[in-house]
């Protein structure tokens, strides 16, 4: 390997691939940020403009898309509580709190540095240990897989605040919205209606922009600004100091975006959650998470970072994409000539390990972007709601009409607002439905897969190593969770 | 509405949706059957959870009557506007397959902002024509990512 | 930077302004709906194609992704388009015929114009490189023992299909582990989590030509060029013909002035030596023009029609 790293650098170092990083990086913040418009997308559409650009450059600017994209969901997520992708949705449970409060610039900066780092982390594992994280993926099967979404299903535990059984019932109807449409095992189209925009299930953006975005510009028609402490000053604004000890909160966050990362099918959404849910467990003061705590913020933006790298690693050994954006890349390695194995890292080393270098740069261009900006976005919060209430719902529509070019995603987006908004005032947790909502299908899948291929035999779950430690993991998450409610009672 | 009250509404509505979904569940065919399964799971945990929320809003409203309307539910803060601004949307939604999505777009800020009370036209205008600049730019420019038809785009 | 940036979109708008032209067609962009998401096989497919045809055709080709539903949104949307020729769209089986012989869909093959097929990539019977299974016969062997699993795309689609025509052909039943897309079902035959995989040649192309799986079966009628060593399902005795092809169509009523100014820029499209050498990694090409695309259409929907009525999905 480190006989190719020197060519690589000196490919990473063309003007070419250079301006092809900075593009590509700036274009996916912007991507990011913007609701309904996601990396893959802009992936899609680069491959056949790639084909006549140098391999490096091409590839460059479609890893800056992709580090930038992932990182740019955060911005619209911490101000106007809009995840621009649905990575960034548990960035939203603490960053928009924090911009209310007037503290918008600093978790923009918080979530700049976290993803920063994640992005790096992951890379490095990308550059280091690729081939052996590759084969642990491949140690994941159906069982492990209906595992994880329970682990995911777990941290409903921790988004709820107040009644718990709310806080459980948010969940299943979650994961029951997310049985509409086809079932996975046979086929047999459920709760659709003959409506053919329902066979694939509820499209989840714009469920996501209705229950995130709209119910809250609803919330905020009483309001004249989103920023409520009134007096807030503008100089506090503009710098506020990074909160200390987020380090092993994004460490972790960056490693369990690696590992869940690499795992198809699973991603960055997910990883962001487990993260989130980690990030609060382990907290002396889980009881400040959900109401502006720089820690969750840094924990969901770490982890959802983490997955850039992660998700490249079992592409580009084993030609199996970790998530959608992989995918749309893996096109783009293919229009080159680019056959993920091991090839990859040995003849064509120098584009390869030029990619993989160009990411770190990618990360280190958002860094700097990200914090000189910070300030300057986190002034939208100041703008008087009569301006952004519409400008909002225009987003939104154009948003959750993009992802399918559907008007029907419109009708739903506005149904899931307006239902999420009364939810959301009687108490019940609008996090852990959009949890159901992702992890459901996930869940389902696994399940019904592990049973046939145990032939109904439940033990699959408990006779594999890696579900045995997954259990652990299960439980060490949940026990806190139900330890503390009661301590928090009796000193009520 | 006491919160009380609200929750058991809630957790009424609960039970006929678990109640509808394993009705619905029953008449699937037995090819589905793990897809039968999975929903009367579904819907008995949801039935048990709804019937807890019920119990417990019983239970406390005795309670809570003493308190008083402590815990009230306050299910909309500003009712012109919040209704105003829902209406909006949805003529908004109704309305862009007609005119096309940046028309549409247009005459919607344009009123919902000035409906919202802003008051200074000029900048209304050029915030209106801000962002759907931008819009244009960077989906139908750009990305080429189409927008809602219309006659007029 | 962002200065520059902006003088660069303003000069691209500019350029991009349509000269002003009358009569003939096409005067306006035409618009390819391509029935999913961006980045996978028909997207790429379409997209090139976008590109290399610019040379060709006085107007763009824009690309509309409407995904969903296995591709009948996408399906659906080009068959009730408006019939001047500005709109097009792509079709790829079995899903077409599926849908309809489901009965879900609200379109019939009548709705389209076939134009060409670009694409058509045989399905094959994989393991992984440590499996015992050497042959089908191996596989079909141990299947009549205990029960196996295979994996695929899911019901309806071209793999489970294959597994169906395997398991009747052989008299043996492999049960079907369904995965949504082939990034799972790599993983799983990768990950020895079954026993076989029933998948899509481009699909493992990569994993094929580094060892980590082997092919049992190619389901073509006779080998392949590709892979002259590989051995089809037939000459082994067992009848599993699959494949999963991608092609242009538009919808039908659209004039012949139309059809045939398109016809030649598929033809020129498919002849330029650029766009051949873009397909060539990712694009298992075989072009089939309108006619022949036609009758292998019909062909298939009897095939699936037969396949609903025995095991409905």
């Amino acid at each position: 390997m480190t006989e190719q790293l020197l060519p690589a650098l000196t490919t990473l170092l063309e003007p070419s691939v250079l301006l092809a990083v900075f593009t590509g990086t700036i274009g996916g913040i912007l991507v990011g940020a913007i609701p309904g418009l996601t990396a893959t997308m802009a992936v899609a559409l680069l491959i056949p403009v790639t084909f006549g650009m140098n391999p490096a450059a091409g590839l460059a600017l479609m890893g800056g898309v992709y580090s930038g994209g992932m990182y740019g969901g955060a911005i619209s997520a911490i101000l106007l509580s809009t995840p621009g992708t649905p990575a960034a949705a548990a960035t939203s449970f603490d960053g928009y709190p924090l911009a209310r409060q007037g503290k918008g610039g600093m978790a923009l900066a918080v979530a700049t540095v976290a993803s920063f780092w994640g992005g790096m982390l992951s890379t490095a594992a990308l550059l280091l240990l690729a081939p052996a994280l590759a084969r642990f993926s491949l140690r994941f099967g159906a069982p492990e897989y209906f595992l994880l979404s329970i682990m995911g299903l777990a941290s409903i535990v921790t988004l709820t605040k107040g009644n718990m059984v709310k806080g459980l019932l948010s969940g299943v109807l979650g994961l029951l919205l997310a049985t509409v449409g086809m079932d996975p095992l046979s086929g047999y189209l459920r709760f659709s209606f003959g409506v053919v925009e329902l066979y694939d299930g509820i499209s989840f953006m714009p469920a996501l922009i209705g229950l995130f975005s709209v119910s809250q510009i609803l919330e905020l028609t009483a309001e004249s600004r989103i920023l409520q402490e009134v007096g807030a000053d503008p100089a506090t604004l503009k710098r506020e100091p990074l909160p200390k000890g987020l380090a092993p909160t994004i460490l972790r966050g960056g490693l369990i975006g690696t590992l869940v990362g690499m795992l198809p099918g699973a991603g960055a959404t997910i990883s962001a959650f487990i993260s989130y849910n980690v990030a609060k467990q382990l907290s002396p003061k889980p009881e400040t998470f959900g109401k502006g705590n720089p820690v969750g913020v840094a924990a969901a933006e770490s982890a959802n970072n983490g997955c850039v790298g992660g998700s490249l690693i079992p592409l580009l050994t084993l030609g199996i994409p970790g998530n959608s954006v992989a995918a749309a890349l893996m096109g783009g390695l293919l229009i080159h000539g680019l056959i993920p194995g091991p090839e990859l890292f040995t003849r064509f080393g120098a584009v390869t390990y030029g990619f993989i270098l160009s990411l770190f740069l990618a990360n280190v261009l958002f860094l700097v972007l990200g914090l000189t900006c910070a300030p300057l976005f986190a002034r939208v919060v100041r703008l008087p709601n009569a301006l952004l209430i519409p400008a909002i719902a225009v987003l939104s529509v154009v948003g959750s009409y993009a992802i399918n070019n559907a008007l029907f995603d419109v009708w739903l987006m506005l149904a899931f607002g307006a239902t999420g908004y009364f939810l959301d005032r009687a108490g019940f947790s609008l996090g852990a439905l959009v949890l159901g909502l992702i992890l459901g299908p996930i869940a389902e899948l696994g399940f019904g897969q592990s049973l046939i291929m145990s032939d109904g035999s439940w033990r699959i779950f408990f006779e594999r190593p890696l579900c045995l430690l997954l259990w652990l993991l299960i439980a060490a998450l949940l026990i806190p969770a139900f330890r503390k409610p009661r301590r928090a009672k009796a000193s009520a | 509405m006491r919160r009380t009250t609200s929750d058991g509404l809630f957790g009424a509505a609960g039970l006929a949706l678990a109640a509808t979904v394993a009705l619905a569940a029953t008449g699937f065919p037995e090819r589905a059957d793990a897809a039968v399964r999975y929903l009367y799971f579904l819907s008995l945990v949801l039935g048990l959870l709804s019937l807890l929320l019920v119990s417990q809003s019983l239970l406390r409203s005795r309670r809570a009557a003493e308190k008083a309307a402590s815990a009230s539910v306050e299910w909309i803060r500003a009712p012109r506007l919040f209704l105003g601004t829902l209406l909006a949307m949805l003529c908004y939604a109704w309305i862009t397959p007609h005119l096309g999505f940046f028309p549409a777009s247009f005459l919607f800020m344009l009123c919902l902002g000035w409906f919202l009370g802003f008051r200074k036209p000029l900048l209304l205008l050029g915030g209106t024509a801000g962002l759907l600049a931008f819009i244009w730019l960077v989906f139908v420019r750009f990305l080429a990512v189409p927008v809602p038809g219309g006659p007029w785009g | 930077m962002k200065r520059t940036f902006l003088w660069c979109a303003v000069a691209a708008f500019l350029l991009s302004l349509p000269f002003a032209a009358f009569g003939a067609y096409p005067e306006k962009p035409v618009t390819l709906i391509v029935a999913s998401e961006p980045g996978g096989g028909t997207d790429t497919m379409a997209r090139l194609f976008a590109k290399f045809a610019e040379k060709y055709f006085p107007q763009p080709f824009v690309i509309e992704n409407r995904p969903g539903a296995g591709g009948q949104i996408g399906f659906e949307a080009l068959a009730r388009a408006k019939k001047d020729g500005y709109t097009i769209g792509t079709l790829y089986t079995p899903h077409v015929a599926a849908h309809i012989s489901a009965k879900r869909a609200k379109y019939t093959l009548e709705d389209f114009v076939p134009l060409f097929n670009f694409v058509s990539d045989p399905g094959v019977v994989v393991v992984n490189a440590a499996s015992p299974f050497k042959t089908l016969e191996d596989l079909v062997t141990a299947a009549k023992d205990k029960k196996l699993n295979g994996s695929t795309s899911g019901p309806g689609g071209d793999d489970f299909f294959a597994l169906t025509q395997l398991n009747e052909a052989a008299g043996i039943e492999i049960k079907s582990v369904p995965e949504k897309g082939s990034s799972g079902q790599k993983a799983a035959v990768l990950g020895g989590h079954v026993d076989v995989g029933f998948m899509n040649w481009s699909q493992i192309k990569p994993n094929f030509q580094s060892g980590e799986i082997r092919i049992l079966g190619i389901m073509t009628p006779e080998r392949t060029a590709e892979l002259p060593d590989v051995p089809t399902c037939l000459e082994q005795g067992y009848r599993v013909i699959s494949d999963s092809s991608r092609g242009f169509a538009a919808p039908a009523g659209v004039s012949e002035e139309v059809l045939k100014a398109l016809d030649e820029t598929f033809r020129k499209v498919l002849d330029d030596a650029e766009f051949q050498a873009a397909a060539k990694e990712q694009l298992e090409m075989n072009v089939l023009d309108g006619p022949a695309y036609k009758a292998y259409l019909e062909e298939l929907l009897t095939v699936t029609d037969k396949a609903f009525e025995k095991e409905p999905w």
